[in-house]
This record gives C-alpha cells, sequence and structure tokens, in this order.
C-alpha cells in the first residue's frame, strides 16, 4: 500500500518549510531587512497662510522581519533611532505596519535614542510599509539637504 | 494543489535566504529639506462710501475694518507690498493698514497705487492670522459724484534671507 502522490507532497512541502524556519531561526531567531532608503522629504509650502508648514511624507519603502520567538518572555521589538540630532524646529518620525504578530506603536518621532516602533513580536513573518514624515516649524528656517541614518533593530521585548 | 506546493517551496527558499542574509539591524538614509516658504491670504469685502461732510469742512472719509490678513514664512525679513491694478479715479484715494505680527512693523496707513508700497516689513520665520487689515477712502469735493466702481488689491510677500 503507498500513499495518494498528494499527501507526499504535502509531507514534502510541510518538511521543507520546518526545515527552513529551523535553519532559519539556527543563526538568529530575529531578522530585519529594508528595501531601500526613501525619497527627499521636502517641505515647500503652509497647510494655509498663517498655518504651519505642510509635512513631507513618504511610504515607499518596506520592511521585511522574520521573527520566530516563542515562549513567555521571549517576545520581540523593533526599535528605531537616530545616528545624529535632528536640526533645530524639526521632527523625523516614523511608523511600521504591525506584522501578523505584534502592535505598532504609531507614527514616533526620532531621536538618538532607541524607541519602540514595533512592539510585542512572537512569529511572524512580513513585509510592511515604513512611514516617515518630516515636520518643520517656520522658526527652522529654510534647509539645505542633509541626511540622518535611521537604524532599526530587533531587540527583546520586556 | 501545485500552486500549495509551489508557494511552500517559494516560502522556504525565502526563509532560507533570510537566514544567509538577515540581520537583526538594517539601516536607511533618510534625506530632508525645506525649501524658502513665503505664503500670505486676506479674508474680507470691503466697501465703502462717501455720502457726508461736515459743513465747512472736506467729505468723510469711509472706512473698512474687520478684514483679516495672514502670513506663514520661515525666511528672515519678509515685507508684504500692496498695489491696485489701476489708478483710482481724481480726487479718490484708497488707503489700507495691514497690523504687524510678532516682531515686525506696519507702516500703519498707506496710500495705494499701480506702484507697489510697503505695508509691513521684517516679518521674520512665523505663521500668524486673524492679523487686522483696514481700509479708507477719502475724497475732496472736487472729485464730484463717482459711479460705483471696484479695485483689486493685490498683496505680495516678498522673502528675506
Amino acid at each position: 500500500m503507498t500513499a495518494p502522490v498528494s499527501a507526499v507532497r504535502r509531507w514534502i512541502g510541510r518538511t521543507v518549510v520546518l526545515a527552513a524556519l529551523l535553519l532559519g531561526a539556527r543563526g538568529a531567531e530575529a531578522q530585519i531587512n529594508v528595501s531601500g532608503n526613501p525619497p527627499t522629504l521636502r517641505i515647500q509650502s503652509a497647510t494655509i497662510p498663517g498655518g504651519q508648514l505642510a509635512p513631507a511624507t513618504d511610504n515607499t519603502t518596506t520592511y521585511t522581519i522574520f521573527v520566530f520567538s516563542w515562549g513567555r518572555g521571549n517576545q520581540k521589538n523593533i526599535v528605531a533611532q537616530l545616528n545624529a540630532p535632528m536640526p533645530a524646529g524639526t521632527t523625523l518620525s516614523v511608523m511600521l505596519e504591525a506584522p501578523q504578530t505584534g502592535t505598532s506603536t504609531g507614527l514616533v518621532p526620532l531621536s538618538t535614542t532607541a524607541q519602540n516602533v514595533i512592539t510585542g513580536m512572537t512569529i511572524a513573518i512580513a513585509t510592511k510599509a515604513i512611514t516617515y514624515q518630516f515636520q518643520a516649524t517656520p522658526a527652522a528656517g529654510v534647509i539645505p539637504p542633509q541626511s540622518r541614518t535611521v537604524t532599526f533593530t530587533v531587540v527583546s521585548g520586556a | 494543489m501545485k500552486t500549495s506546493h509551489f508557494l511552500s517551496i517559494t516560502t522556504a527558499l525565502s526563509l532560507l535566504a533570510l537566514g544567509a542574509a538577515g540581520a537583526q539591524t538594517a539601516t536607511q538614509t533618510v534625506t530632508f529639506q525645506v525649501d524658502a516658504v513665503n505664503q500670505i491670504a486676506v479674508t474680507g469685502a470691503p466697501s465703502l462710501t462717501i455720502n457726508t461732510a461736515t459743513a465747512g469742512s472736506g467729505l468723510t472719509s469711509a472706512t473698512s475694518s474687520g478684514n483679516t490678513w495672514a502670513v506663514t514664512t520661515n525666511q528672515t525679513g519678509a515685507k508684504i507690498t500692496a498695489s491696485i491694478a489701476s489708478a483710482m479715479p481724481a480726487g479718490l484715494t484708497l488707503s489700507a493698514n495691514l497690523g504687524a505680527p510678532s516682531g515686525a512693523t506696519s507702516a500703519g496707513l498707506k496710500a495705494l497705487g499701480v506702484t507697489a508700497v510697503d505695508m509691513v516689513t521684517g516679518i521674520t520665520k512665523l505663521s500668524a492670522s486673524g492679523l487686522s487689515l483696514s481700509y479708507q477712502l477719502d475724497a475732496n469735493a472736487s472729485a464730484g459724484v463717482v459711479a460705483s466702481g471696484t479695485r483689486v488689491v493685490t498683496y505680495t510677500i516678498t522673502g528675506g534671507a
């Protein structure tokens, strides 16, 4: 008596997936990659005359997260931080769309101190959107193009 | 079935790729800039009619208050000028007075002509709204009776440094 071909295929498929999970988790149980850099965030106008400057936003980039963490107290977070402070009167914020497990903390103003952008991940394999928002007050003045490095790190949660 | 089998293998290969090339840290370079922003707006549709005088004196001026203007600039030393598209009839003068936002200077009541005149100077890196804007129409007796007319007043903000 031999097993039906479809059952064999299902068994092979599941085995390959399980093997991949185990192999993927072997080096590190959480990994993150980003799709590239966003275009320049450029403020060019006010929301209305007499109002504040209109923020510049971008959501064209994504991050891919692989988390394979289970057990009590083993949840993972993603934190984000800048390599240098923003110019006076400006704010760069980021929001990561949440994967299957985990919660987005919404739009978070970035600084040189790491801050949670996703919390409570357990098992997650997903590619999700990154949204940036750049704000400036009139007092910030005219600012020529400059850059900051945003570092996303997967860390153990509380 | 073939589709699910294909997806399983694709997922597995993706995970293997992640395992091979992924990291617990990822970085993005974010570039930003702020251009010069100078914007102005006005509210109100003033109407001015001269219809009385003090006996022995000139005609009584007509005024319109309650109009407002607003400004946003991220530059230093911006200024507001005003002009009208065509000259006023002989003997009539239309003037405007813009209240200054914090730190700036109003020129006070200024007669308007086809040549732009400075109304507010020294506007620096601010946003302000609800600023006062008033108009005054003056006429001398020699102007005679003038039929209703309109003038478009154009306010222009010029950025500083």
